[in-house]
């Protein structure tokens, strides 16, 4: 009897925290815009703790965020070639240089 | 040289360059760029009175800039929505995963380090011509939220996004890249 009802206890707590790969990285990726609920953040840690491939997920999302943060620093040197066109320039100069007159 | 000093006729010189590459990493367009930089100048000459000293020339400018920047974006919420639409790109990995929800095709790790990422400048730089192969939506989506570093709520409001549909679009975008860079880090492994 108590053993019966162990069982179901078991079973329905795994139930409700066991989710899909395809859940998991949906979660994951939501948990990055926004606070999530508890349940939602149990569950993420219940299936990243059995499934290495969302692990791999989760990490890859992280590498994601520190690169589009780097893009952002001064002193990436990313996009460096792109420069204003000298003629962009010289019109520009000449704007500011009449409206300062 | 004085940093707290206004000097307009040096401005195109010192800060060109610098302010259309911060321009152009979140607006893609060079045409749009140029005239985003020429019309902070500008906003910048009018309100030169009121540059309080309290930071230096090149940070106001940046800040003048970024109000521009965000105006385009407004300006363009005005005739293309930015809210989910049926047709807009599908999430690439949804092939991934059978009929369950199990992977298909298993992730394999990258081996980088997530903190270590950025010292990978050769990936930092395929990020960015990843970046240019998404929908133009997509693509301001995620310049808001992973460069700019804008609170999800924050694009909601000024974008007329529900929050739902935004996590959806950014999960997509995430999962757009995630495959980009991977034909990059899978090429680079089999050539050596
Ligand atoms: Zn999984």
């Amino acid at each position: 009897m108590a053993d019966s009802f162990r069982e179901k206890l078991r079973d329905s707590v795994l139930n409700f925290f066991a989710s899909t790969c395809k859940d998991t990285t949906q979660l994951v990726s939501e948990e990055m815009d926004h606070r999530i609920s508890i349940t939602k953040q149990w569950k993420i840690k219940f299936h990243l703790a059995i499934c290495e491939f969302c692990r791999h997920y989760k990490e890859q999302m992280e590498t994601l965020r520190n690169l589009a943060g780097y893009l952002n620093k001064e002193g990436s040197k990313i996009g460096n070639e792109n420069q204003l066109k000298s003629s962009a320039k010289e019109r520009m100069k000449k704007l500011l240089d009449d409206k300062e007159k | 040289m004085d940093q707290n000093v206004i000097d307009s006729s040096q401005w195109v010189d010192r800060y060109g360059n610098m302010l259309y590459r911060f321009t152009l990493l979140r607006v893609k367009d060079d045409e749009q760029s140029e005239e985003i930089v020429q019309n902070t100048f500008l906003a910048a000459l009018q309100a030169k009175d009121k540059f309080a000293g309290l930071s230096t020339e090149k940070t106001w400018l940046f800040g003048i800039l970024k109000h521009k920047i965000m105006d385009h974006f407004r300006r363009i919420k005005k005739t293309k929505t930015f809210d989910l639409e049926p047709d807009d790109d599908r999430d690439p990995c949804q092939s991934e995963f059978d009929g369950k929800g199990h992977w298909q095709a298993l992730p394999i790790s990258w081996g980088i380090n997530p903190q270590k990422a950025t010292e990978n400048q050769e990936l930092a730089r395929f990020l960015a011509t990843c970046m240019d192969k998404l929908s133009d939506k997509y693509r301001r989506l995620f310049v808001l939220r992973e460069i700019e570093g804008m609170r999800s709520e924050e694009i909601c409001a000024e974008l007329d996004i529900t929050p739902s549909n935004l996590w959806v679009m950014l999960h997509r975008t995430r999962n757009q890249l995630k495959k980009c860079l991977e034909t990059h880090l899978f090429e680079k492994k089999t050539n050596g």
